[in-house]
């Protein structure tokens, strides 16, 4: 089961990667400003997935949004992994009341799901991706600082530790020849379950106008304008939907994945 | 018993300090002095001066917070900056359609996962169980957005059985005003739904596994009927803490469910004031939903000792 989520994981990740790699390359036809071709048209050749609003390919537009909603999840979970993951292990090391004092500030910091911190900073920086993706990436610091701070602190309790002190070694070099490989595995699905999580902010975001601006095509923008042409062509607002859901998708199976190969016990579990 | 909940009680204020504080912070971060830009460019020194006076910016950021803090407590919200409303008159109407539109959604989200978390718990390696677990993988990664657009365009424009968009008050129309916020709760219950379904099968899989669920199955009970007399109580302390992240969420979700469906919600005012940029009303907006956020935490961990017998007397 476990390794069926995790092939299943791997091809859906690897395909919005290609989509976004190739649209860097070649898409069939100008995602942006190419408007030749009849409004709203339903899928037939050479629009496969039919025309836009505006005559532009809705396909190609398609391919184009999957490096929006990779760059945003790279950079936020980048940002979340390399703030969180050493603020986690120093907060390991950190005695028992300043750790204490560390969290509860994430216990606060977690009552602002990304969503409404992307909107409060958008309100007061206006929107647009670089808020978009600080924003969730600042979201989701807390929870890596737990991550990190739970596995460095099962790390720092091991024999290999103390006799590594007893050797001398300093702190840093504790932290990172030991706890951080040893707590790779961990953030590592943290940060899948994350890059989930961000691809649905950045979609939601681009709906509400926040996220990714126009001309660059989003998802979660191709939403938007879906909807204010429903009644003409409804399958607009299918496509769009579709890839985001399998992107989601493809993150949770690979985090849930190798969640599983990492702990067999949880297996019978989730 | 008493002194977990004043500890409790305790952090929760603690916390409720801290997030205003960072609001605040955000908020100051605003580029332009309020004053300035209501009055255009035109206004002479004296008149922006005057105005920031009138609007209390000119006084020191902490005499500014303290001041809003203090309002806050008796329920002032202070003035918008823009319109000169006061802000808890803004927010004021917007609080039945979100609370309904959350509330709602949580129990129908609920309502759903209950049962086919226990199917999928008891069935676990059946096809039955097997198909609950992969539908729910599945619901998880529809974003709630696209549920609603996709329900609103199925009912609302091909079948024509309910509103697509827009809200009638209770007090004008009460089916009406059930009809106009179906969809929005089925969209946002539908893809909570999916993520509760996951937490209430790993917590009926623990219970199956428990020697009070093997003794009540042995002198007799059936399955469905030992896991509701014995399981629910049990499982429900974890669940209540997914219920309290679920309810979080859902705020959340309500914020963009509310502008696909046109609802005038808490979410529909922030973001009307976010694309104005008028802090005093986003720092209200966002304080509040804030506040509920924590609100729910502190009451989850309260509620853990009213489930829980054992939690009243042994230390935590």
């Amino acid at each position: 089961m476990s390794r069926l989520q995790l092939r299943l994981g791997l091809v859906l990740v690897a395909l919005v990667a290609v989509m976004a790699l190739v649209s860097v390359f070649w898409t069939p036809f100008d995602a942006l400003y190419n408007t030749s071709f009849p409004r709203l048209r339903p899928p037939e050749w050479p629009n496969v997935l039919g025309t836009d609003r505006l005559g532009r390919d809705v396909f190609s537009r398609l391919l184009v949004g999957a490096q929006s909603c990779l760059v945003v999840g790279v950079i936020s979970v980048g940002i979340a992994t390399l703030l969180g993951v050493p603020a986690g292990i120093v907060t390991a090391q950190l005695p028992k009341a300043a750790s204490e004092v560390v969290m509860r500030a994430t216990d606060v910091a977690q009552a602002f799901p990304a969503l409404l911190l992307a909107i409060l900073l958008a309100g007061v920086f206006g929107g647009g991706t670089v808020t978009a993706m600080v924003a969730i990436g600042l979201a989701a610091v807390p929870q890596f600082i737990r991550i990190a701070r739970a596995g460095a602190l099962s790390v720092l309790a091991s024999d290999y530790v103390l006799a590594a002190r007893s050797c001398g070694s300093s702190r840093l070099t504790i932290a990172r020849t030991h706890v951080l490989p040893n707590i790779a595995p961990l953030v590592g699905v943290q940060a899948s379950v994350t890059f989930a999580m961000a691809i649905l902010a950045e979609a939601a975001l681009s709906y509400l106008g926040l996220g990714t601006q126009p001309p660059t095509p989003s998802w979660g923008s191709m939403l938007k304008d879906a909807q204010s042409v429903w009644y003409g062509s409804p399958l607009q607002a299918v496509w769009p939907g579709i890839a985001i859901a399998l992107a989601v998708l493809g993150f949770n199976l690979l985090g849930d994945g190798l969640r599983d190969l990492l702990d067999p016990k949880l297996r019978e579990v989730t | 018993m008493i002194a977990t909940v004043a500890r409790r009680l305790g952090v929760f204020a603690l916390s409720l300090v801290g997030a205003s504080l960072a609001i605040f912070i955000i908020c100051q971060a605003l580029p332009g002095d309020p004053a300035r830009i209501l009055l255009g460019d035109g206004a002479s020194a004296e008149q922006i001066a005057a105005k920031a006076h009138e609007l209390g910016t000119d006084r020191p950021a902490i005499v500014r917070y303290l001041t809003w803090v203090a309002g806050m407590l008796r329920g002032d919200f202070g003035t918008s900056y823009a319109s000169g409303v006061a802000v808890s008159g803004l927010i004021g109407p917007t609080l039945p359609v979100t609370g309904a539109l959350a509330g709602f959604s949580l129990l129908v989200s609920v309502v759903i996962a209950l049962p086919f978390g226990m199917l999928a718990a008891l069935r676990r390696r059946r096809w039955e169980g097997v198909a609950v677990s992969a539908v729910a993988q599945v619901g998880m990664a529809i974003p709630a957005f696209w549920a609603g657009i996709l329900l609103s365009i199925l009912f609302g424009v091909v079948w024509r059985v309910l509103p697509p968009n827009g809200y009638i008050p209770l007090t004008t129309d009460p089916i009406g005003w059930a009809r106009s916020l179906a969809l929005p709760v089925l969209a946002l219950a539908l893809v909570q739904a999916a993520v509760l379904v996951r937490y209430v099968r790993s917590a009926f899989i623990d219970v199956l596994s428990e020697d009070y669920y093997r003794t009540a199955r042995a002198v007799g009970w059936s399955r469905w009927g030992a896991l509701l007399r014995h399981g629910v109580r049990n499982a429900s302390l974890s669940l209540v803490t997914v219920l309290g992240l679920q309810l979080a969420s859902i705020l959340v979700g309500a914020i963009v469910i509310e502008q696909v469906f046109v609802l005038p919600g808490l979410g529909s005012l922030l973001l009307t004031y976010v694309r104005q940029k008028d802090v005093m009303v986003i720092q209200g907006v966002v304080m509040l939903l804030v506040l509920a956020v924590l609100l729910i935490n502190a009451l989850v961990e309260v509620s853990y000792v009213l489930i829980d017998p054992r939690l009243r007397t042994a230390e935590r």
